[in-house]
């Protein structure tokens, strides 16, 4: 038995999925510690707890130890092409500048997702830094009113767009930073939510027009959002972490957001 | 501020694509039909089959008041 192999032993059995974004890692040039598996095996253990993990499509885990590891996601293990080399801090984030700088995650929402549908979508972010801009922190539009879009602070408020126009929701605290989620399960202002830290917010405009047609047909871009090929909107930030899949309940985004938070914590990310 | 190269139509067609991965190059447009790529991209390994290319055309920086304009993002 390698040490490797004992040091797993000691902490209890890796989940499977995690094992094979380990793999995926692997075969990509990249590496992830004992310390990885068992934080990354506690947070998939606690999503499938939850009810979250099999509502959610993907995750990016931006917050690796390493660069391979960081733009490889967890779930769909799809590679993040780096566009025009964002910053990559180890254990932190990626840093775009808000003007050049994005990731592309390769997530197409209309071909890609699994739980989500065109009615029903969600999008989350975990950003590290706090800035007032009229910028976006990652989304993908293809048409009007087929945006999937987070805008995680303007002033006071959140603008978030779930396959739909986009609905403003009240920060509890005027603040960018931590984990952010917008989503709506049917096509009512009265179906989108908005979560900061796992906490509803309170919605003070409500989307009003909802894309049928599809989700988008672009990648999901980081940093900005992908209007119809062309990087738009770019936003200064430092992001850890995102996930993309249908709508959480309360319970499930705030299970979410603890596990998030509890990945965050282990690795010197959490703000 | 940070400092941009700035490209052509042309240039940003030569240079625009995969690098090393998980890398890749994408100019951005701006008004005036110029392209710019941030600097940092000329020391960076990822990107050193374009080095020599890149290092040959003019940069401005962010804060220039020449800078290009964006392109104004089409809102829905």
């Amino acid at each position: 038995m390698s040490s490797i192999a004992r040091r797993l032993g000691v902490m209890g059995q890796v989940d499977a999925d995690v094992l094979s974004w380990r793999d995926s890692i692997i075969a990509a040039g990249g590496s992830v510690s004992v310390a990885i598996l068992s934080i990354a095996s506690r947070f998939v253990v606690d999503e499938k707890a939850s009810g979250a993990w099999p509502l959610t499509d993907d995750y990016w885990p931006f917050w690796g130890e390493n660069l391979i590891q960081a733009t490889v996601s967890l779930k769909q293990r799809r590679t993040v092409t780096l566009v025009n080399a964002p910053a990559f801090t180890a254990r932190r984030h990626f840093a775009t500048d808000g003007t050049s700088r994005y990731l592309n995650t390769g997530f197409i929402p209309s071909t890609h997702k699994i739980a989500a549908s065109t009615h029903n979508f969600r999008l989350a972010v975990y950003l590290r830094d706090n800035l007032s801009s009229n910028t976006y922190a990652a989304g993908a539009t293809s048409s009007s009113n087929r945006n999937l879009r987070v805008r995680p602070r303007n002033g006071s408020v959140a603008y978030l767009d779930a396959n739909s126009s986009s609905g403003t929701y009240t920060l509890p605290a005027a603040t960018s930073a931590g984990y952010t989620a917008g989503s709506r399960d049917a096509a009512s202002g009265a179906n989108c939510y908005a979560y900061k830290n796992g906490v509803a917010m309170v919605q003070t405009v409500a989307p009003t027009a909802f894309g049928s047609a599809s989700l988008p047909v672009v990648p999901i871009f980081v940093g900005g959002y992908n209007n119809a090929g062309v990087f738009t909107a770019p936003r200064a930030t430092s992001i850890g972490f995102m996930a993309v899949g249908a709508t959480l309940s309360a319970a499930q985004e705030l299970a979410q957001y603890n596990a998030v938070q509890a990945w965050a914590t282990a690795v010197g990310a959490n703000v | 501020m940070p400092v941009f190269i700035v490209l052509t139509a042309d240039q940003a067609a030569h240079v625009r694509g995969p690098a090393l991965p998980p890398y890749a190059l994408e100019p951005i447009e701006r008004l005036g039909s110029v392209f710019i790529l941030p600097a940092g991209v000329l020391d960076h390994p990822a990107y050193a089959m374009h080095a020599e290319f890149l290092a040959a055309l003019p940069q401005i920086d962010g804060a220039d008041p020449s800078f290009p304009a964006a392109l104004d993002p089409s809102e829905d």
